[in-house]
């Protein structure tokens, strides 16, 4: 009996084109329009040698010239006035170096790339600055052989290794399968609809059958759960094999992620179906705003929103599911350790246990003399 | 004109709430978007402030000035000591250089072993080079008054350094004209592009589709009103809504960006999006004509969705993918994009200056033509077939 009310339960959601459309072909959809338009926006971040032109119309110290070179910062062609001004308006270089009395960049707009050459030009003029000081200051310095000895490109810093996993674009596609998990609180709310016999015929028809309701309530949880799951797999399937974004190489885990996602969201929908008091179409309609409220507040439109809440209100990053989904997907990707994957693991699991306790306490026992 | 009073009708009963909700949420969702994107464009040169954040743990009077220094010239960001925190601020970008200066590296200045100071920082940025720059800078000067004199403090070499890293070359720009600030108000219209065509394909949308109802529509075609009549009466009332709306949005925007009204080009984006309204409102039509009140939602999610993105109304055109700029030359929302951003970076009325604008306008009205002319084949030919 179980299995037949899974199998219709199921057969229903396949044939109901609207589930469909949301919860399988929707995000589809977004994860395509994020992958077309964010796919240039990281590269503007990588350092990419400075492009600068030096002027030969007249000669530069001859220093600066294999300072810039050994630097590995800058890559440096020469040219004319003339044709350095050109460039600059195509703004093919970043900007160009002439000394005409003291040295002088010039450049179209301000920008990090021009910051750098600046940083780079004035700490060449002032370490001479720099000298004169010193040797006014002690001129027995010289005598000591103290000029020799002078080295001003030695580093002081040491970089940490944090992780090659960088790209803060997944986050949208964290957030978005988030959603897709999400979603299936709508499929729950509507399978509630249909074993609380006030709620609807169907429901009413359901309850005078000699099948259990747990029973019957189980077999349709499952069948929504399982519905979403696929859908969530096939997301991730689209999302990492045909647009290439990748999500790292602990693909079981975040299986595992999403199983425990697509289970609490369609508690929560149940509960909310349950507990709240007006017409379907009503409660679907709120369910699938108070969904994308909580995504966005994991990120799904704008990304930093995540990190804000998880600054500023840490315990509305505890409580919502959307963020726990996301927060684990971004733990197992960035972090070498399991150990935030697990607290977000746990914390979801126990959220849509306490849903399931709750709903099977109130549904139990529910009788009805005439509806 | 018994059509266009219905429809004024069934809107003020039927939809007045709704439409105000609706554009209550919208003008939200504009403010914020407008409020975190949109950077200005200076005539000055400055220098590019990366947000650093410095984790002192040696407190001396080296690592004291090394930070000052560094939170003088970059944006200092305050993060705690764990590495959780470090870690998930680096990764969303709230700090972009991460400096650890350790314990006892004043101390071990002197020597030659001396102690690095560690950072974090996104692999390959340019943000961490350039700070890196900057670090080097300050600590290559401290060494050479300290290995010069042995005998003064670090709090004077402090100063010393300070004095000589002011120190700087002449900057100047090539011959150019300046930039106005309108990068705001740019920002604000791309975005109205989703909103509006958003906000129509719902709105128009539903009352259509109660004009669309089959018994509702044979017992109008009885009228002795010729079909064009009708729809013209239509396409009037829509237009008038759009109108409003159109208003709506328009005010909004010099009411939030204050003083930016008589600038250069600002009337310019007004008959743009105004453009824009009227391609919104026929790509509204058209959906109406074939879309069922359990589709409107799906479908207009993609349409309004799909184009904005692929047009760069969320994100600079600058930055889609090549092959999407060329298929953007087929999306009327792509041509909008691009003239708010031309009319972004306008200095002068000329007509050099404004014919590029004029033909991205005139592309987009040749859009608004065309969806409108096959809106109404697809309403005649309907009409046949329910005969």
């Amino acid at each position: 009996m179980s299995f037949h009310i899974f199998k219709y339960t199921f057969k229903q959601l396949i044939k109901d084109r609207m589930a469909l459309f949301w919860m399988l072909c929707f995000p589809l959809i977004l994860a395509t329009l994020f992958n077309l338009a964010f796919s240039n926006l990281m590269s503007t971040e990588s350092f990419e040698q400075v492009k600068i032109a030096l002027s030969t119309d007249h000669d530069l110290p001859e220093d600066l010239e294999s300072a810039m070179k050994e630097s590995n910062i800058f890559n440096l062609s020469y040219t004319t006035e003339t044709e350095a001004k050109e460039l600059l308006a195509n703004r093919e270089i970043s900007g160009f170096i002439k000394n005409t009395d003291e040295l002088e960049l010039i450049i179209y707009d301000s920008g990090l790339n021009q910051s750098i050459a600046k940083v780079f030009l004035d700490n060449h003029v002032q370490i001479s600055t720099t000298i004169y000081n010193i040797i006014d200051g002690n001129p027995q310095l010289i005598e000591m052989g103290f000029l020799e000895n002078l080295s001003f490109t030695e580093s002081y810093t040491e970089t940490v290794p944090v992780s090659e996993s960088m790209n803060m674009i997944v986050v949208y596609y964290f957030a978005l399968l988030a959603m897709t998990c999400l979603f299936s609180s709508i499929a729950g709310c509507y399978a509630i609809s249909l074993v609380q016999a006030n709620q609807s015929a169907v429901a009413a028809r359901v309850n005078v059958a000699p099948t259990k309701k747990l029973k019957a309530f189980l077999s349709m949880i499952s069948a929504t759960i399982c519905f979403q799951f696929i859908s969530a797999m096939i997301a991730i399937t689209y999302i990492t094999q045909i647009l290439k974004v990748d999500f790292g190489d602990r693909i079981l885990h975040i299986v595992v992620l999403c199983l425990f996602g697509c289970f609490t969201g369609t508690m929560f929908g149940a509960l909310f179906g349950l507990l709240v008091k007006l017409k379907s179409e009503v409660k679907e309609m709120l369910l699938s705003n108070i969904c994308m409220v909580l995504c966005f507040l994991s990120g799904l439109m704008v990304l930093q929103m995540k990190y804000i809440i998880q600054e500023k209100a840490p315990i509305i990053a505890y409580i919502n599911p959307a963020n726990l989904i996301t927060d684990g997907l971004y733990a197992l990707y960035y972090y070498d350790t399991f150990h935030r994957y697990f607290l977000n693991l746990t914390l979801l699991g126990s959220m849509g246990i306490a849903f399931c306790a709750i709903i099977i306490l109130v549904l139990r026992r529910q009788k009805y003399a005439s509806i | 004109m018994q059509v266009f009073k219905a429809f004024r009708k069934i809107v003020m009963k039927k939809f007045i709430s709704v439409f105000i909700i609706y554009t209550a949420l919208f003008i939200g969702l504009s403010i914020f978007f407008t409020s975190s994107g949109g950077t200005q464009v200076e005539d000055a040169f400055e220098l590019s402030e990366v947000r650093v954040s410095v984790i002192n743990e040696d407190n001396t009077a080296l690592a004291n000035g090394l930070e000052n220094y560094i939170n003088g010239i970059a944006r200092p960001v305050e993060l705690e000591n764990d590495e959780e925190s470090m870690k998930d601020a680096l990764f969303f970008r709230q700090t972009e250089f991460i400096v650890t200066i350790p314990n006892g590296f004043q101390e071990s200045f002197h020597s030659s072993q001396n102690q690095s100071i560690t950072t974090m920082s996104v692999p390959d940025s340019a943000n961490s080079e350039y700070a890196k720059t900057l670090i080097d800078r300050y600590l290559n000067t401290a060494k050479l008054y300290a290995t010069a004199f042995p005998e003064i403090s670090f709090d004077e070499i402090h100063e010393k350094v300070l004095a000589d890293i002011s120190t700087e070359v002449h900057v100047s720009f090539v011959d150019r004209i300046a930039t106005s600030h309108s990068s705001e108000l740019s920002t604000y219209f791309n975005f109205l592009s989703y909103i509006l065509i958003a906000m129509f394909i719902s709105m128009v949308g539903r009352i259509m589709l109660i004009f669309n109802n089959k018994e509702i529509k044979m017992r109008n075609y009885c009228a002795p009103i010729s079909i064009n009549y009708y729809n013209y009466q239509l396409i009037f009332g829509n237009l008038s809504l759009a109108f409003i709306v159109w208003l709506i949005f328009v005010a909004f925007a010099f009411v939030i960006n204050t003083g930016s009204l008589n600038e250069t080009g600002s009337y310019l984006y007004i008959v743009n999006s105004f453009v824009l309204a009227i391609l919104c409102l026929s790509i509204s039509f058209l959906v109406a004509t074939f879309a069922t009140k359990n589709s409107i939602d799906p479908i207009g999610n993609c349409i309004s969705l799909g184009l904005s993105f692929l047009g760069g109304s969320f994100v600079p055109q600058a930055f889609l993918s090549d092959t999407l700029q060329t298929v953007g030359t087929f999306n009327p929302i792509f041509w909008y994009v691009k003239v708010n951003d031309t009319i972004g970076e306008i200095t002068s009325i000329s007509r050099s200056t404004l014919e590029p604008i004029i033909y991205g306008i005139l592309v987009q009205l040749a859009f608004a033509v065309a969806f409108l002319a096959v809106a109404l084949v697809v309403i005649k030919q309907r009409r046949y077939a329910h005969q």
